[in-house]
Parts: C-alpha cells; structure tokens; sequence
C-alpha cells in the first residue's frame, strides 16, 4: 500500500482538479453563484479537515511507536472546520446548503477511490487462479 | 421550531454514534498493529487513514446537515 504522503497528494489533486472544476462552471454560469460558491467553500473545507486528519494519523503513530499515550483523535477539530465552512458559506454569503454539503464529501470520495483502488491494486485481479497475481 | 432541534439532535447523534464505534475498532486494531510490528507502520497507518477518512465522512455531514437544520427550524 501507498505511503500515506502519496496518497494525501494524490487526494489534494484530485480536489484540486474539483476546485478547478468549480472556479470553471463559475466562471461560465455565473447566475449560478451560489452553487459553485458554496461546492467551492465545502471543497476546501473538505480538504482541510483531511490534511488535519492526515497530520493526526501520523502524529498518533509517532505517539505508539515511542510508546506514550495520545489523546484523543482531533474529530471535534475535524468537525469545527467542517461547521466553519457551512457558517461562512451558508450564513455569512448566503450559498447554497447542499452544495456545500457537496463540496464536503469531495475528499471522502476520493478517499473512498483510492482506497479501492489501491486494495484492488495489492490484492490482484479477482479472477486470477488461487489469487496469484501474473 | 422543536421539530427542527430534534430532528436536528436525531441526526447528529446517530452519526455520531456510528462514526464512535467505527473510529474506536480502526484506531485500536491500528494501534495494535503497529504495537506489534513497528516496521509496517506506514502501511497500517495509510490504511487507518482511508478507514477513518470514509467513516469520519458521515458525522461530518451530519453535523452540517444538522446545522442547516436548526437554521430552518429558527
């Protein structure tokens, strides 16, 4: 499997191309503001909370192999980030909620991508004899 | 108003509540992966962070849908 430095770059790229994507359909419709704004503002506050859950996975692991103890898993953190992005883009300019709910699960979904990919990729094609791979 | 707050709670909360179980199972099997084999570290800790990137995604939404919830129910 990836290293989790390979895999965060390839799920910043991925919701860059998204960001890209988003700044685009703004630029052609922009009657349609408050859609792309608020999938723009849910993108990056998806980004966000994934580069901070990246930084505490590590920072957990540096913790057991030096054989101390953490504390907590930095959720309430994750989840602050997530309700800001909503407060600004659906209180403070007035975008629209799902779309900004759209923007948010950008990551997770290409989390969830490449994590099957990348177990697709370790395991083998499903129909090669005796799961060997060729 | 009320219906808002608790369909709002509802939300929140059963989110959380699986999110809970599912994050506790992946960081103590991760924990005591690495526990014992300190050298496959960065693959069991890639494979946590997939694991708790999919299962953090549910609380998360909910959290935001609660959000907007409570803001139509004002």
């Amino acid at each position: 499997m990836d290293d989790i430095s390979v895999v965060m770059r390839k799920i910043s790229r991925v919701t860059f191309f998204f960001l890209f994507l988003g700044c685009l359909g703004w630029a052609i419709k922009p009657e349609w503001e408050i859609y792309f704004g608020g999938f723009l503002i849910g993108a990056v506050g998806s980004i966000l909370f994934t580069w901070q859950l990246a930084w505490k996975v590590i920072r957990i692991a540096d913790l057991v192999v030096g054989g101390r103890r953490g504390r907590g898993f930095g959720f309430l953190s994750r989840a602050a980030i997530a309700l800001l992005a909503a407060v600004i883009s659906v209180r403070t300019l007035g975008y629209d909620p799902a779309a900004t709910v759209a923007g948010l699960i950008v990551t997770p979904m290409a989390t969830l991508v490449l994590g099957l990919s990348s177990i697709r990729r370790r395991n083998g094609h499903p129909s090669d004899e005796r799961g060997e791979k060729q | 108003m009320v219906y808002g707050l608790l369909a709002a709670a509802i939300v929140f909360g059963l989110g959380a509540f699986g999110a809970s179980i599912g994050n506790g199972m992946i960081f103590s099997k991760t924990i005591e992966g690495i526990s014992r084999q300190p050298e496959l570290r960065g693959s069991l800790q890639t494979t946590a962070f997939i694991g708790v990137g999919l299962v953090e995604a549910l609380p998360i939404i909910s959290l935001v849908l609660a959000f907007i919830l409570m803001g139509q129910a004002e």
